[in-house]
Parts: structure tokens; sequence; C-alpha cells
């Protein structure tokens, strides 16, 4: 079996889903849309966002997230992004004028 | 073949017969207010590529089944899964889904789910990295 995997959107919102997003997530280099509104994931973001280069939305709104966002993903080379959703956190820090 | 009778007023289970219809391609029956569990049986569609199943009342949580049983199914394998908004078919992420090498779409909205994100999500998407490489 000729296994790969193109993930190209996952949306688990609404949910009571915990933890940590896992720096695993720099190896989904296809994602465009990874969708985690109203659920309880806590932590910081894992740097390796920015190594999910096709990444045209990530939503995050209401959950417990910490910290601030990390410095690589003002770095990463998106083609595409185009929505960073995190209303209703706990994140803190500034956010770069990259943007 | 495809199946679908999206937003009609369809209740009742899924029935098990539907597993003869071996050559669905699509199943898409969001919207309706179908019952009981999703039936294991169609793990054995080997053709299915998109299972719709959105805003239902399935209880009895993500088959393994389906998951286990798809993912297997070397020249095939779902590209779709939908099971968002079957507000009772609480559930954790099967780790089995992993191995759905397939899936382009996942959406598990509004079901409850609990746990955390199971390494296996990312596990396979390594595989897909090395594929594009």
């Amino acid at each position: 079996m000729n296994a790969f995997f193109l993930a190209a959107v996952i949306d688990m919102s609404h949910n009571k889903l915990t933890g940590t997003l896992r720096t695993e997530v720099g190896l989904m280099p296809n994602l465009i849309l990874l969708g985690l509104n109203q659920n309880d994931i806590s932590g910081t973001l894992p740097s390796e966002l920015a190594e999910c280069t096709s990444l045209l939305e990530l939503a995050f709104w209401n959950n417990l997230l910490t910290g601030s966002l990390p410095k690589e993903i003002y770095h990463g080379d998106y083609k595409q992004l185009s929505a960073l959703i995190f209303d209703t956190n706990f994140l803190s820090g500034t956010i770069s004028c990259k943007f | 073949m495809i199946l679908t009778s999206d937003g009609m007023l369809l209740n009742g289970t899924i029935p098990l017969e539907i597993m003869y219809l071996s050559n669905l391609q699509a199943i898409s029956l969001s919207r309706n207010s179908l019952t009981g569990p999703i039936p294991s049986e169609l793990g054995t569609l080997s053709k299915l590529r998109h299972l719709d199943l959105e805003d239902n009342y399935f209880t009895g949580g993500i088959p393994k089944e389906i998951v286990d049983i798809l993912a297997g199914v070397a020249a095939s394998g779902l590209v779709h899964l939908d099971l968002s908004w079957n507000p009772l078919l609480p559930s954790s992420i099967p780790t089995e889904i992993g191995g759905m090498s397939n899936l382009e779409r996942l959406f598990l909205n509004g079901i409850e789910l609990v746990g955390t994100i199971p390494y296996e999500l990312y596990q396979l998407s390594r595989l897909g990295k090395n594929s594009f490489a």
C-alpha cells in the first residue's frame, strides 16, 4: 500500500478535546484548514506550525491557549494564509508587525 | 454508485443491508433524523470514498470497525468523512483513524469528543511529507 496522507481539512470544532497541539502538526504540509474552535486545547502553539505552509485558516476560537504566538509563524512560507483565529484564549505577548 | 438523501425527513436506522450495495462510492445522508449506531457493515463497502452523516442522531460512538476496515482497503479508503453534529454520538477520536491514508477531509464537529488529539492523526501525515518530498 503506497500510503500518503493529504489531510487537507480537519475540523473538530465544538467538542471537549483537551491537551496541547503537538509539534507533529508540522508534519502536515498539506493541511489547509485546522479547526479546533470551542474546545479545551491548552498550552502554547508549537513553532512547527510554520511548516504547515498550505494553511489557509487556523481556528482556535475559545480554547485555553497560553503564552505568545510562536515567532516562527511570522516567518512561515505560507502561500495562502488568510485567517488566524485565536479569540477568547489566554494568549499574551506581542504581535509581530510583519503581519 | 452514489446514495444521497440529504435534508429529508428520514428517521430510523441505516439498514444493515446497505452492505449489499457493494458499488457504493458515496453515501450522503446529512440533515435527517437517523438514529441508532452507525453500522459497522459500512466498512465492507470497499469502494466507499465519501461518507457524510452530518446532523443526525446517531449513537454509540465512532465505530472503530469502520475506521479500521476502511483503512485496510488497499486500493480505496475514505477521502471524505463527516460525522459532525450528531449530539448523541459522544466519543473519543479512534486511534485507528491514523490508518485512513486517503483521508483528505475530516469533520468531527460538535459530537462531544473528549480526550486529546491522538498521536496517530499526526503520524500518518509524516508519510505525506515523505511522499511529497
